[in-house]
Parts: structure tokens; C-alpha cells; sequence
């Protein structure tokens, strides 16, 4: 699409002000639209934008649903633009339409080629085709009442994006922003930080790694090594002796013999090392297991067990039987205790019997004297008949037994006492025996397990005596192995020992290797960074340098692309903005106008920043334009920048819309503005709503009928706009 | 209007840009026409992790090299 887009017709209905359907076609050079103020002209101007854009810039903000947007008098609550444009000779038409309540509108465009294009798709041709995005349609082509001056007042920021995207250098600007100079200096500066960081560590590291070195080598030196000697040549060496050492002492003492792999490394000497104190372990376990020497210590342990108890049993025995027949030869004999406890037993019984005779007897007496006594008559005696007197009888009788029966109970008693008594001692010393010979069958009992124990630990039957001797002859005998076994014990772990020390030098060695390699290692590094930092972390670095000044070269020439580009643009329109500021403002003192371009560091990022400048040709004073004029020459100045700009913006647009642009402009001003629009005439097209009659006088008297597309409009509340015929509305 | 690649490349042999500098615009350029700026960015900070990452395994090497001389701290354990 090289020509510009122009307008060729426009048909709105039920849009904003105007409800029924009006269809407008345009000029080739010059449309006006003239009305007083309500009658519609901001509608149908601003139709276009909604038909291009779908949406209006100035809406008030309590009309956020926009239900506004479609008339409140249209019968269908729908409001629809047809608006037909040309570019290089061929027809697009874009169809919008909206129904009241709905947020969203439908857009339908049938492009050059007669292919209808909805929705996304037809808004983003519609992008293609203006070259402009809906904000920078009000910086280049729709000069809106509302923002006559946005172009000097808004924000600097936006102004220099918005130039630049009109200027076309916004795809300088884009690549721009992409290149990450932040990232790359961060990870510069991160690269330094943690080389210097390292550099301190290597530093103190270096300290520890000689102090470890000079620890090990004073290790090594008591371990018998000269410092010359200190090579991984002799420890492989040494490993190599130690292995084949081993390998002997596994075939001597049976352990398992190692295998043959090469020995070059600190590695494989500590293996070699490793190996030996296990294997050595191995075998005195396994040695430790059947030992001659354990066996023979055990052996004459088990002799002097068996002897103790054999003859401490004995002893106990004979000590048992010398009390027996002492006790025997103090006491008697048991028969001799039979014997005479039957004969104590007989008298016992016999004194009782007596004892019993002797009560009879007396019980007998007893009744006689109390028959005496109570038949003091009687004159025989009542037992044998003897005459006798009673009373002289019971006297006698009394005497009688008082003395004779009580002496005879007594001896009787006391000989039974006695009897008992010796039948209590007898008892006891039965009693005794009867311990003695216990105690001495236990003897026995003991002597014969014992006995029996040293039976079975040599192996033979026999008495006391042989049983002793033959302990004896073992104890001896084994006693006499035990000295050559011990030699050969004391050789065994001699080997090993000398084994287990000849792995344990070695790793002194390996000590010394490593702390040697580590100091090596730390110095390497260090030494290396002696510079500035390691040779890798220097080479990253340079890269990282380069790639920063590489991208700071390609900014560099995309910055003063940019600006060549824009003050390339704006030298091309620079004649022109003086020209029509010249003479729409005719400010006596700065008479003159341009648009500048600099460069500006913004977040360490360079950008074009844009000021638009009043100078005074006479003696080159400046001031910028938005703060010293008064509104009508900030009017001007707007309007001197719009129109010259419009010539060298980089979009597809081949008419300008003006809304009111004679706010603020006094008749002289108005007239000026009349003789600028004509004289851009037929580059763009222009379409200029006006309500001003004095404005619009000076354009038809500028530009005459030949030239110019006139509508009148008038507006009532049942139809909404209508067009009138020319010449009705403004007088 | 030449071509903004073309603009470019000639502006950094005017100013005497350092050896790379146009292979990067080219690079740049064509990830731009690619992807748009998200790719310029990618492919740039593609460009400065690889040298981070070289430069994080040799610091990481020295600070095992540091690290291998020190003493072992053994920390006391809580009961």
C-alpha cells in the first residue's frame, strides 16, 4: 500500500447525536461541516474515529458503559457507521455497528481486495492500513477540540514515544529497550565481587594449606622419612613392597592374598594401605580363633581346676572321717549306746511300776487311816483284822508311810531322772554321728563328681592317687609347649605388626602427597589470580566487557540513528512550521518555531526527547513553547506543529480531521488559519467541522466552492441531525 | 531510506564500533525481525548466562580449591 488513505463517504445512523441515517460524501481536497455548537458536527467527526478505532476519546467518565454512543432516540437502540476510504484508487469499507446495552461493537471490513474481514482480524488490518494506533490518531490526524494543545501539554514521556512512533523511529526505540545493559553490567560486577571474594579465600586457604603442608612433612620426618624422599614415586614403591610383604604373610598365616593392579596414585597407595590393615585384622582374628598358645593356657588352667577340685574333695573327705573316729573314740560305739539305753529303759519301767505299787499301797493306807479316823471305836485293824486300837493305828499307820513310802518314791523318782537323762546324751551323740557320717557322704559324693570330671578331661579311669599323678605329668608336660609356642605367636604378630606399621608410614606419606597437592592447587589458583582474578573468570569477564561494548556501540549508533532520522523528518516540516507559525501567530517578539530532538538518559537507556521551541530570528531568544504564550498563541502553535508534522509522519493517513480549530484565535488569527489550511490543500484531505461563522466565512472566501465539500446540519429531537441544504446553517 | 540493518552496520564502521559488534547487530537485528524485542532480550541474556555460567563453575573450582585447604569445622550437635 504505497498512496494515503483517504475518506470517501460516510453513512451513521442511530450514532450519538444523529438518529436517522445520514450519508455524507467527501471532497477530494476539502470537507467542511458547519453547524452551530449541538448540532452534530463532534458526531459525525466522531464516527470516523469510532469506525476506524471502535472506540471515542472523549467520553465522559460517567459514561463508562458508553450506551451513550447510540442515540436514545433510534428506534432499533443500534448504532451503525459505514465508512467507505481509498487507497490508491480501490474501495475499503468498514462497516461498525452497536447495540444499545452491549459493551462490545461488531466491525465488518471489506478490503481492496472485495474480502470481507470481522472482528480481530479486520481491526488489525485496519491497523496495517492507518500505519496508527487509536492515541496517536489524535497526534497526527484528528485535531479534537477537547485537545487542541495535547501535543504541547502532555507528558514529556508521552510526547517523546508519540514522536518517535510518528517520526518512525519507534522500531530504533523498541530494539533499544531490548537490549539488556543492566543485565550485563549486574553480571560484570557480580563476576568481580566474586572473584575478589575467592582471591580472599584462596589467600587465607594459601595459610592453611602450607601450615598443613609443613604438619604433615613434620609428620612424615618422625616417621623416618627424609623430605627428598617424599615423592609419589616412593610411596608407589613402598605400596608395591607392602603388597608383596602382605602377600607372603597371607600365604605364612593363611589370609587372603591380594590381588595385582597397578599402584600410580595417592589413591592407590591408600588403597594398598587400606588393604593391609584390613587383611592384617582378618588374620588375627582368624589366628586368634585356634590359637596353641590360648589352647595350651586354657589346657593348664582346666589341669589346675581339675586338681583343686579333686583334691580339695579329698581333703574334705579324710577331714570328715578323722571326725567320725574322733567322735567314735570319745563317745563309743553305737551298739555300746543300744545296749545301754535298753537297760536304762528297763529300769525306767520297772521304777514305774514300783512307783505305781507304792500308790496302790499308800491309797490303800490312806483309806485306813481314814476309816481309823473315822471309826475311832474300831478295835481291829480294817486291813489285816489285828486287833487293834484305831486311834493308836492311825497313828502309826500315818508314821509309817510319811516315812518309808515318801523315802521310797524319791529314790524311785530320781533313779528315772537319771536313767532319762543319760537316754537325752545318748540321743544327742546318735544325732551327731549321724551329721559326721553325712557330712562325710557329701565328701564322697563331691570327690566323685570331681573325679569323675578329671575322668573325662584326661581320659582315664583310676583312683585318687593316679588321677592326681596323671595331672600332674599333663600340667607339666604342657607347661614345657608353652614357651615355643609363645616364640611363634611373638613372630606372627611381629610380621603383622611390621605389616600394619609399614601401612600406616605410607599413609603418612599420602598425608604429605595430599597437603603437598592441596597447597599446589591453592597456589596454582591463586597465583593465577594474581592478575586481577583466574584466567577463566578473566576470559569471562573480557567477554562480558566486549559483549558491553559491543552493545554499547550498537546503542550508540542506534541512538544517533535515531535522532538523525528524526531531525531528518523534522528539517523536512522545519520551513514549514516557522511558516505557518509566522503567520497564524504573528507573535511580535518569537516569531519563529521549530520542533527540536535531543538525546535524553532515561533509566541508563538514551532516548529522543522532543521540545517545541518559540525563537526570536532577530536576536535567537528561546522559550519553550508551552509555558511563556497565552492560549491562543499556544492554539497557534499547536496548530503549526500538527499541519507541518502531517507532511512528514510516518503513517498511512492521507487527511487530516479538524475539529473546531478556531477556538481561542481572534479574526486575524482565523483568517491565517483559513489561508494555511488552503494552502495544504490538495497533499491532504481535510475535513474541518466548524460552528464559527467568521471562521467559516474566511474559508470560503480562502478556498471558494470549487475546492470544498460544504454540509450544512441541523439537528431536531425526533430525526437528530439532518443536513440542510449549503449555506442554511452558518450565515 | 536504506534499511535500518544497513543504517546500522555503516554507522558502527563510522564510528569505529569494536571488532563483533556488527555480527551482534546482525544477530540482534535478525532476532528482532524474528521475535520482535522479547527475542532481542532472550537472545542477549541467553548470551550473559552462558558467560555467568562458565564464570559460576570457576568460581565454584577456586572456592573448592579454597575450600580443600581449610580445616574442617565440625559443629556441635544438639541433643
Amino acid at each position: 500500500m504505497a498512496g494515503k488513505v483517504r475518506l470517501k463517504s460516510l453513512e451513521v445512523e442511530g450514532f450519538r447525536g444523529v438518529n436517522k441515517r445520514i450519508h455524507l460524501d467527501f471532497g477530494p481536497k476539502a470537507t467542511v461541516i458547519s453547524a452551530w455548537n449541538g448540532k452534530g458536527k463532534s458526531s459525525l467527526l466522531g464516527s470516523i474515529e469510532w469506525a476506524l478505532f471502535g472506540e471515542l476519546r472523549f467520553q465522559p467518565p460517567e459514561n463508562r458503559t458508553r450506551d451513550e454512543l447510540v442515540s436514545m432516540f433510534h428506534p432499533g437502540g443500534r448504532a451503525s457507521v459505514q465508512l467507505t476510504v481509498s487507497i490508491d484508487d480501490h474501495d475499503v469499507r468498514v462497516s461498525r455497528t452497536r447495540v444499545v446495552g452491549k459493551m462490545a461493537s461488531d466491525i465488518e471490513v471489506t478490503n481492496e481486495e472485495g474480502r470481507t474481514l470481522e472482528g480481530e482480524e479486520a481491526s488489525n488490518y485496519l491497523f496495517r492500513l492507518t500505519g496508527l494506533s487509536f492515541d496517536d490518531f489524535y497526534r497526527a490526524a484528528f485535531l479534537h477540540q477537547d485537545s487542541i494543545r495535547g501535543l504541547l501539554t502532555e507528558e514529556q514521556k508521552d510526547r517523546d514515544e508519540a514522536l518517535d512512533r510518528l517520526l518512525g523511529v519507534d522500531e530504533i526505540r523498541n530494539i533499544l529497550t531490548s537490549i539488556p545493559m543492566r543485565p550485563v553490567t549486574t553480571a560484570l560486577e557480580e563476576i568481580e565481587e566474586s572473584e575478589r571474594k575467592l582471591m580472599q579465600n584462596l589467600s587465607g586457604a594459601g595459610t592453611v594449606a602450607n601450615e598443613g603442608r609443613d604438619r604433615a612433612l613434620a609428620e612424615a620426618t618422625g616417621a623416618g622419612y627424609e623430605e627428598s624422599g617424599l615423592t609419589l614415586a616412593a610411596g608407589c614403591k613402598q605400596a608395591q613392597t607392602l603388597l608383596s610383604d602382605l602377600s607372603s604373610a597371607c600365604a605364612k598365616y593363611g589370609g587372603e592374598a591380594p590381588g595385582v593392579a597397578p599402584i600410580e596414585s595417592p589413591e592407590d597407595i591408600e588403597r594398598v594401605a587400606s588393604r593391609v590393615k584390613r587383611t592384617t585384622r582378618e588374620i588375627r582374628i582368624s589366628v586368634g580363633k585356634e590359637s596353641p598358645l590360648d589352647a595350651a593356657v586354657g589346657r593348664l588352667g582346666t589341669l589346675k581346676k581339675l586338681r583343686a577340685e579333686v583334691e580339695g574333695a579329698l581333703c574334705q573327705l579324710n577331714e570328715s572321717r578323722s571326725e567320725v573316729e574322733k567322735h567314735e573314740k570319745g563317745n563309743g560305739k553305737p551298739a555300746t549306746w543300744a545296749r545301754e539305753g535298753s537297760a536304762l529303759g528297763e529300769t525306767i519301767a520297772k521304777n514305774e511300776r514300783a512307783l505305781h505299787l507304792l500308790d496302790v499301797h499308800g491309797r490303800v493306807v490312806a483309806d485306813a487311816i481314814a476309816y481309823l479316823e473315822a471309826v475311832p471305836t474300831a478295835r481291829e485293824c480294817p486291813v489285816c483284822g489285828d486287833p487293834k486300837e484305831a486311834a493308836k493305828l492311825a497313828a502309826q499307820l500315818r508314821t509309817k508311810v510319811k516315812k518309808d513310802l515318801a523315802k521310797e518314791i524319791g529314790r524311785l523318782n530320781d533313779e528315772t531322772a537319771a536313767a532319762n537323762d543319760r537316754i537325752g546324751v545318748l540321743s544327742d551323740l546318735t544325732k551327731d554321728r549321724e551329721s559326721l557320717l553325712a557330712t562325710m557322704g557329701r565328701c564322697e559324693v563331691e570327690l566323685k563328681e570331681a573325679l569323675a570330671a578329671a575322668w573325662g578331661a584326661l581320659g582315664m579311669k583310676g583312683p585318687v592317687g593316679d588321677v592326681l599323678l596323671s595331672i600332674a605329668d599333663e600340667y607339666a608336660t604342657t607347661e614345657a609347649r608353652l614357651d615355643p609356642l609363645r616364640n611363634v605367636n611373638e613372630a606372627r604378630e611381629g610380621d603383622l605388626q611390621e605389616l600394619d606399621d609399614g601401612a600406616d608410614k605410607v599413609r603418612v606419606l599420602i598425608r604429605f602427597l595430599r597437603a603437598e597437592a592441596d597447597l599446589k592447587r591453592v597456589r596454582e589458583k591463586a597465583m593465577a589470580g594474581e592478575g586481577g582474578g583466574s584466567k577463566a573468570l578473566e576470559e569471562d569477564k573480557q567477554k562480558l566487557q566486549n559483549l558491553r561494548l559491543e552493545l554499547e556501540a550498537i546503542t550508540k549508533a542506534l541512538n544517533t540513528l535515531a535522532t538523525g532520522r528524526a531531525q531528518e523528518a523534522l528539517a523536512r516540516c522545519g520551513e514549514d512550521i516557522s511558516r505557518i507559525y509566522g503567520r497564524l501567530c504573528n507573535h511580535p517578539y518569537f516569531d519563529g518555531l521549530k520542533i527540536e530532538v535531543s538525546q535524553k538518559a532515561v533509566q541508563g537507556v538514551q532516548r529522543n526527547t522532543y521540545r517545541i521551541v518559540a525563537y526570536s530570528s532577530k536576536d535567537g531568544q528561546r522559550t519553550s513553547a508551552s509555558s511563556r504564550l497565552s492560549t491562543g498563541q499556544m492554539n497557534c502553535v499547536a496548530l503549526s506543529a500538527y499541519l507541518s508534522l502531517s507532511k512528514v509522519l510516518a503513517h498511512n493517513l492521507g487527511f487530516i480531521m479538524m475539529d473546531d480549530p478556531s477556538q481561542n484565535l481572534d479574526s486575524e488569527h482565523k483568517q491565517a488559519l483559513a489561508t494555511v489550511i488552503k494552502s495544504l490543500l490538495p497533499a491532504e484531505q481535510m475535513i474541518i467541522g466548524t460552528e464559527d461563522a467568521e471562521f467559516g466565512g474566511f474559508l470560503r472566501n480562502e478556498m471558494g466552492m470549487k475546492d470544498v465539500t460544504w454540509f450544512d446540519l441541523d439537528w431536531t429531537p425526533r430525526d437528530g441531525t439532518v443536513l440542510k441544504p449549503y449555506g442554511s446553517a452558518v450565515a | 531510506m536504506a534499511s535500518l540493518k544497513d543504517d546500522v552496520t555503516e554507522a558502527l564502521k563510522t564510528q569505529g564500533a569494536p571488532e563483533g559488534s556488527r555480527e551482534l547487530w546482525e544477530e540482534i537485528y535478525a532476532g528482532y525481525e524474528e521475535g520482535g524485542t522479547d527475542a532481542v532480550w532472550n537472545l542477549l541474556e541467553k548470551k550473559v548466562k552462558a558467560i555467568r555460567k562458565s564464570a559460576k563453575a570457576e568460581s565454584s573450582e577456586m572456592r573448592a580449591a579454597a575450600g580443600v585447604a581449610k580445616p574442617k569445622r565440625h559443629s556441635k550437635k544438639r541433643r
